[in-house]
């Protein structure tokens, strides 16, 4: 080698080492760590279930029911005739028309946003679960409020828990044990999964009860949700002792923002006379009923006239989850057998507040009284009191309502109305779940 | 960044700059030329054996090397097509003539390595296929730089999605190697990795059916040449995110000399070639005339008849246009030994066939080379693209397509569809308004430094920013109120996104050469690379407009149901790699190597540190070999080359962690819900790839063959397995889920089977198989999961295939006008595809079976340029893709959504097997599954040189005028709109390939001026 190539060696090398010490500046300059990239917006899991997160949490295991709890009135009120589908989106039309299969895939994985409500059902059951299990193992010192807190997520568990029972037509609940490994549960028939409910509102129950007044709301919400539930077991009886507890006027609402779509009220979002994706139902049009107010909006959509429900208003008008309405209706079907004075009592009572100023509404029942008079009066009463507010197609199911228009007609859209009613458990469980397959 | 490079910059120079007071010593010049034609050939690369100088030639084939010592020097030329020929000559020669013959498969080319600098091509023992951009748009012009690549390199697939002006497509290369991550190769521009999403713009369409690909804003005349690394033996050392194939794009750069101006204008057409003939008869029913309400009559109706009542209305009854194209190109290249340059502006106005959908683009690119010693060389590239791409409405949003693909006789009566399906097609125009305003600047900076013979190092720095506005508008439109689709669209809306992706990336390579025994090479390479990308974006949106004429955000009324906005978030990826080679020569006969690369990267899970990447490969140019040469003397090259390599591919960002979202809550209190599941045991999939192969050329070159066979295995493919909702969390998980098995093998033989003084004709025919399969999903006992709609990940079949129920049969009842269909029971025999019980959803049904691929196995080109009376040639390209299906999502829509198919009315006089799958609520769906191979004539182009003498007067030095073909014609069984259309994104867009009222590809013809001055 000569002196000269010597020389550029040793500067060849000297520049190496220039460049590989800018490179290492280089990422040095990267905030310590150049393979460092943190989300802007995402928080990690890790850190997060502490005492001090515990409001924080709570109020999104709540959020994460309501929004779910919109889509299911919203889709529930497709199937259940309450309303018409208005769109050109074809993977609406099998709600509309009742020919849903387990494989259609808008109710069993979309958000609540989007019309999905199996998956946004099952992850508010899981968000409650997860911060319950945390407040249970956290004391009243770490957590202002710890049982008033326990008593709301045990009633948005216990209410998404019973609208999987509802509008299913099985459901499976999977918890997570102490090192957060799944434990699958077994496929539920609707009853089953009822019972599960009824456990959570129980807790809510207790949980209020130890909170004392600043639980009040949770607690009545809670005697509705268990009666609810009984009520779908078949357990008039016990349905009645809770119902009897929630006082005159008492109404639990789930609440509606223009902060976000997910805040969205989605039965608005769906029918107002903006957003025309729906018509209001056959049946529920012209009734010159306060329960059920709406009114034509001058325009025909794919053959259907469109009528714009005038229940929620706006995008932030509460859905009512839990009334002392629902509470007395419940009250009366107990007392179709023991007390029909008092079925007819409540009856007339609901047939009052549809003659609300500007309504002719209904008058006074006049029809028979045998059992099964009252009983088809008391499924009408809660077609109209209950009005696109969740019941509907639990009713559908549980008392064999004949739909309008009834299956085997013609759909608008192509083929004729089917008659699932249920939602059947989704492929997307069956073919993940291990203790499904 | 920019401090960076500035004090990089600096150092490199302070450092090198006693280097730069260049020797006084001798020179050589010269001419490179064709052989037999004995044209110039500009851009040859002419260096001095043994040492640091070169030069490029200039357009008419000049080179002039300073800095010659000695007496005599021996010099290389190369350039891409022609063999590297050596010559001596004496120190001061001005007039040295080298003649360098065409060779279709020369070994002597030199390639792009992976370490980034130039390599023969000799010297690596896996396949790089090489498209010589140059020489392509100088025969004919192509429209996208996917058209450059289609049909040009084996095993490289361009999936098109649709025929709306602006869009792109994605490329597959050697098929589907990942159940849940990009299939896309990387690209690289100059050394560079840049952006190459794909399927960006606005969201306008479901399921993505018309995207904009970020490769397609290159200007393919910038484009010297693309080489294609296509699997983990080739791309080792690009590290982790490779295993897909490696797009490699070096563009232009000036060559010595004066300035040389190209100025190229073109003008052409686009159209929807025979739409009238390409859509359907319908049916549909209407009351009946003079029937009692209620009685129905069932008709149907032809195109012509949608046209002629469109027309009495006063509406245009071509329902598509034809778009007009115009391109104009001026470039400028030139410079000295010690500078040159390349620069170029480019202005395209593309219109498409329907009248929603053009765009124009404006890019430049400016490539600076200065070498200010023959030791030392600075590259500086930058090229800038900028202009809005309008699109149309397709698929689920409506439109053109969408409106004539279910037209029916009972929207007769519409005074708003006029028996189209939903809004006449200036209604969708008007109202539905989707564009995205394209600003992306790509520049890289690269120093060369050799300073001695045994020593080279290089340090390239790169940044690509892309920035998209992209827009859904809808203004408000009174007159559209009332109209029964449109209805409260028209009280307009605005979604706009703003987004902005940056890739940065730093190489350092350093590279130790020597010489010993006089029979052994050898070049041992280290180097590091950082790359990190970032993406940025803000969504803001608003709905109804309170008057007609307003066009922003803050004009709107509503907020807009369904849209959580605004939004604004982002996301990145950083991967830090360091590698090492070695590469050993034996008489420039065999060559070994070997090398490893290791990686570490933000996507990997915190369980998982580093991974790291083998290579090695081995050339063997029996050629050489006098045994060889003697007994076949025919052959000019014959070399048996292998590769054995691994290279990963990166988990998706975040996709490794557990996260929560902030969200309003109850009574809009702060609160948080659950994001992804996340997944700390994430690893990178890997890919380990082995290649087999031969090159060959034989009869002075006139027949050259590429053959190659591929093993590529994917492990720890990851998997976005679907959780049970009941788990609490939407979406998909991702988990290292098993194996994928891609083996083929790629052909490519050119030749010139005729050359004479009047005719020449050169060929060029390539063939790929591609057998896919997955072996393992990583689940006991799980032999499937679901991939989209109708589509199965199954073990033993290719990735994303088609399983449905199989019809085989039908039996009509015409007592009930009902068909129940017969199904494969799957195991050979036949069965009621609803079972026992007759009901769709239950345990006895018939069992889905494999329906076919998703993606062609098997696809092939064959070009030929024909020169004829010494200024004419005539170019042809015919490409091909067999052996896949696709969904029909036309026959669909039209037979199981809108009725609009005679089997629904006709049901006793059609197909019961037919009948049976329509009446199904769309639970059988073989029918709809086809069989989609195709053959198309994709190009076509005559050309004509224009005499000098009638050039000179153009002040030209030469003149070339050429009429091009694109997409004329298609030889295809597939009974929907186009074989190659289809989604690229979405549930349905991922691996199936699903076609639902999309544009076809347009037909185009163009004329082209191309001067050089």
């Amino acid at each position: 080698m000569t002196r000269i190539s010597i020389r550029r060696a040793s500067r060849a090398v000297g520049l190496a080492g220039t460049a590989m010490l800018l490179g290492i500046g280089f990422l040095a300059a990267c905030n310590g760590d150049p393979l460092s990239v943190p989300s802007p917006t995402q928080v990690p899991a890790k850190g997060l279930y502490v005492p001090s997160n515990a409001q924080l949490l709570v109020n999104g295991a709540i959020g994460d029911f309501e929004c779910a709890f919109n889509a299911y009135t919203a889709l529930g009120g497709l199937i259940g005739d309450e309303l018409n589908d208005a769109t050109q989106t074809a993977d609406r039309f099998p709600y509309d028309a009742r020919t849903m299969t387990s494989s259609d895939r808008r109710y069993a994985v979309n958000g609540c946003a989007g019309l999905g409500v199996y998956t946004p059902l099952q992850a508010a059951r899981v968000s409650a679960d997860a911060i319950r299990t945390s407040l249970e193992g956290w004391t009243d010192a770490e957590v202002p409020d710890r049982q008033a807190l326990l008593a709301s997520v045990d009633l948005v568990e216990g209410y998404s828990m019973l609208l999987l029972s509802e509008g299913f037509c099985s459901t499976t609940f999977t918890t997570y044990d102490a090192s957060q490994n799944p434990v699958y549960g077994p496929e539920l028939q609707p009853k089953d999964a009822a019972a599960k409910a009824e456990e959570r509102f129980t807790a809510a129950i207790a949980a209020a009860q130890a909170a004392g007044s600043s639980a009040s709301n949770t607690l009545y919400a809670a005697y509705v949700g268990r009666a609810r539930a009984r009520l779908d077991q078949g357990n008039l009886a016990g349905a009645r002792e809770d119902a009897v507890l929630v006082p005159a006027g008492f109404v639990y609402n789930v609440s509606a923002s223009q902060s976000s779509t997910r805040r969205t009220n989605r039965v608005w979002a769906e029918n107002d006379s903006i957003n025309q994706a729906s018509s209001v139902g056959n049946y529920y049009r012209n009734l010159n009923d306060a329960r059920v107010p709406s009114y034509y909006y001058g325009k025909v959509i794919r053959g259907d006239s469109i009528f714009i429900q005038q229940k929620y208003p706006s995008a932030s008008s509460p859905i009512p989850l839990a009334t002392y309405r629902e509470a007395q209706l419940i009250i009366a079907e107990a007392d179709i057998a023991t007390n029909p004075a008092n079925t007819v009592a409540i009856i007339n009572a609901e047939r009052a507040r549809s003659r609300a100023p500007g309504y002719a509404g209904q008058p006074d029942y006049s029809g028979p009284t045998d059992a099964a008079s009252l009983k088809a009066e008391v499924v009408n009463q809660r077609r109209l009191a209950l009005w696109l507010d969740s019941h509907h197609l639990g009713d559908v199911i549980r008392y064999g309502i004949t739909l309008i228009p009834p299956a085997g007609t013609p759909y608008r859209n192509g083929g004729t109305y089917g008659n699932n009613v249920c939602l059947p458990l989704p492929d997307i469980e069956r073919l993940n779940n291990p203790n499904l397959q | 960044m920019s401090r960076w490079f500035t004090f990089a910059a600096t150092v490199l120079l302070v450092g090198a700059a006693p280097t730069m007071l260049r020797a006084q010593e001798g020179s050589v010049a010269g001419t490179v030329v064709a052989a037999g034609s004995e044209e110039p050939l500009a851009g040859a690369l002419v260096t001095v054996v043994g040492g640091t100088q070169r030069a490029n030639a200039d357009d008419q084939g000049r080179f002039r090397i300073v800095g010659i010592t000695g007496p005599t020097v021996m010099l290389e030329a190369r350039r891409i097509g022609y063999r590297a020929t050596r010559v001596t000559v004496r120190n001061g020669e001005l007039h040295a003539r080298i003649t360098l013959s065409a060779s279709p498969t020369s070994l002597e080319a030199v390639v792009v390595s992976a370490t980034g600098g130039r390599v023969e091509k000799k010297a690596i023992g896996n396949s790089v296929a090489t498209v010589d951009a140059a020489a392509v748009t100088e025969i004919a012009p192509v429209n996208s730089m996917q058209g450059l690549i289609n049909g040009r390199a084996p095993g490289v697939v361009i999936q098109t999605a649709t025929g709306a002006v602006g869009s792109g497509g994605r490329i597959r290369v050697r098929g589907n190697a990942s159940f849940s991550l990009s299939n896309e190769p990387l690209l690289y521009i100059d050394g560079v990795r840049v952006n190459n999403n794909p399927s960006s713009g606005p969201q306008n369409q479901d399921f993505g059916s018309s995207s904009i690909s970020r490769i397609n804003d290159l200007n393919p005349e910038d484009i010297e040449s693309i080489e294609i690394l296509k699997g983990p033996a080739a791309a080792a050392l690009y590290g982790t995110e490779a295993s897909n194939g490696v797009i490699q794009v070096i563009t232009k750069r000036g060559v010595g000399g004066a300035p040389k101006w190209n100025v190229i204008a073109r003008q052409g057409v686009n159209y929807f070639q025979d739409w009238e003939s390409r859509f359907w008869t319908n049916y549909g029913v209407i009351q009946k005339p003079g029937a009692p309400a209620g009685v129905l009559d069932t008709l149907p109706i032809t195109i012509q008849q949608i046209r002629d009542t469109i027309a009495a209305y006063g509406f245009n009854p071509d329902v598509f246009r034809n778009g007009r194209r115009q391109e104009t190109e001026v470039s400028v290249s030139g410079g000295s030994d010690v500078f040159n340059y390349y620069a170029s502006g480019n202005y395209l106005d593309d219109a498409g066939a329907e009248v929603s959908n053009y765009t124009r683009k404006s890019s430049g690119r400016v490539n600076l080379g200065i070498s200010p010693s023959n030791s030392f060389r600075i590259s500086v590239n930058a090229g800038a693209v900028m202009g809005p791409t309008h699109l149309s409405c397709e698929a689920g949003c409506g439109g053109r397509v969408w409106t004539m693909t279910a037209t029916t006789p009972s929207n007769c009566a519409n005074p708003w569809t006029h028996c189209l399906y939903s809004s006449l097609p200036e209604a969708y125009d008007e109202t539905y308004q989707f564009w995205q305003n394209l600003n992306r600047l790509s520049s890289s900076v690269r120093f060369d430094h050799t300073p001695a013979t045994w020593f080279t190092h290089r340090l390239t720095a790169g940044v690509d920013r892309t920035a998209e506005q992209n827009v859904y508008f809808t203004p408000r439109i009174d007159s559209l109120l009332a109209s029964t689709q449109i209805g409260s669209d028209a009280l307009g809306s605005k979604d706009l996104e703003e987004r902005q992706i940056t890739y940065a990336s730093l190489d350092y390579a350093a590279t130790v050469s020597k010489s010993f025994r006089t029979d052994f090479t050898s070049a041992t390479t280290a180097g590091a690379q950082y790359y990190r990308d970032n993406t940025h974006f803000a969504r803001a949106a608003g709905c109804v407009f309170p008057l007609a004429g307003l066009t922003d955000i803050s004009a709107t009324t509503q907020a807009c149901p369904g849209l959580p906005l605004p939004i604004e978030d982002g996301f990145g990826n950083a991967t830090l790699g360091v590698y090492g080679q070695e590469q050993v020569g034996w008489r420039d006969a065999l060559f070994l190597i070997a090398a490893v690369r290791s990686d570490n990267s933000s996507a990997f899970g915190t369980n998982y540190s580093r991974a790291v990447y083998p290579k090695f490969s081995v050339s063997w140019i029996l050629s050489q070999w006098s045994a060889v040469h003697d007994r076949l003397p025919m052959l000019n090259e014959l070399r048996f080359r292998a590769a054995y390599g691994e290279a990963g591919k990166a988990p998706a960002t975040y996709s490794a962690t557990r996260t929560f979202i902030p969200t309003p809550g109850y009574n809009d209190a702060p609160s948080v819900t659950a994001g992804t599941p996340g997944n700390p045991n994430l690893r990178p999939e890997r890919g380990k790839e082995i290649e087999l192969g031969f090159d060959a050329s034989a009869f002075n070159d006139r027949v050259g063959l590429e053959f190659t066979y591929y093993r590529k295995r994917t492990l720890d493919a990851i998997l976005d397995r679907e959780l049970p909702p009941s788990l609490g969390y939407s979406g998909t998980q991702p988990f290292n889920a098993g194996e994928i098995l891609n083996s083929g093998t790629e052909l490519l033989l050119r030749g010139t089977p005729y050359r004479g003084n009047q005719l020449s004709w050169d060929a060029t025919f390539t063939l790929a198989t591609n057998a896919n399969k997955v072996v393992d999903l990583g689940m006991p006992g799980v032999t499937f999961v679901t991939a989209g709609t109708y589509g199965r990940h199954e073990i033993g079949y290719p990735v994303g295939a088609w399983f449905e129920q199989r019809v085989v049969g039908g039996v009509f009842d015409p007592a009930t006008n009902k068909a129940t269909g017969i199904c494969d029971n799957g195991s050979g025999g036949t069965m009621p595809c609803y079972g026992a019980d007759g009901k769709a959803g239950t345990a006895d049904d018939a069992p889905n079976v494999y329906l076919g691929r998703s993606s062609p196995p098997t696809e092939g080109s064959f070009s030929s340029t024909f020169t004829f009376l010494r200024n004419f040639r005539l170019y042809g390209l015919v490409d091909w893709q067999t052996g896949w299906k696709k969904m029909n999502g036309n026959l669909r829509v039209r037979c199981t959504v809108a009725v609009r198919c005679f089997e629904n009315y006709y049901p006793a006089q059609s197909d019961p097997a037919i009948v049976a799958q329509i009446q199904s609520n769309r639970n059988l769906v073989d029918f709809l599954i086809q069989d989609a191979s195709f053959a198309k004539l994709r190009e076509l182009t005559l050309a004509y040189d224009i005499p000098d003498r009638f050039a000179r007067q153009l002040r030209a030095t030469r003149a070339n005028i050429a009429l091009s073909g694109h997409n004329l014609h298609t030889w295809t069984s597939y009974p929907g709109l186009e074989p190659e259309a289809m989604f690229l994104g979405g549930s349905r867009g991922t691996f199936q390939s699903w076609e639902q009222t999309t544009l076809p590809q347009l037909t185009q013809w163009t004329v082209s001026l191309s001067l050089t001055l």
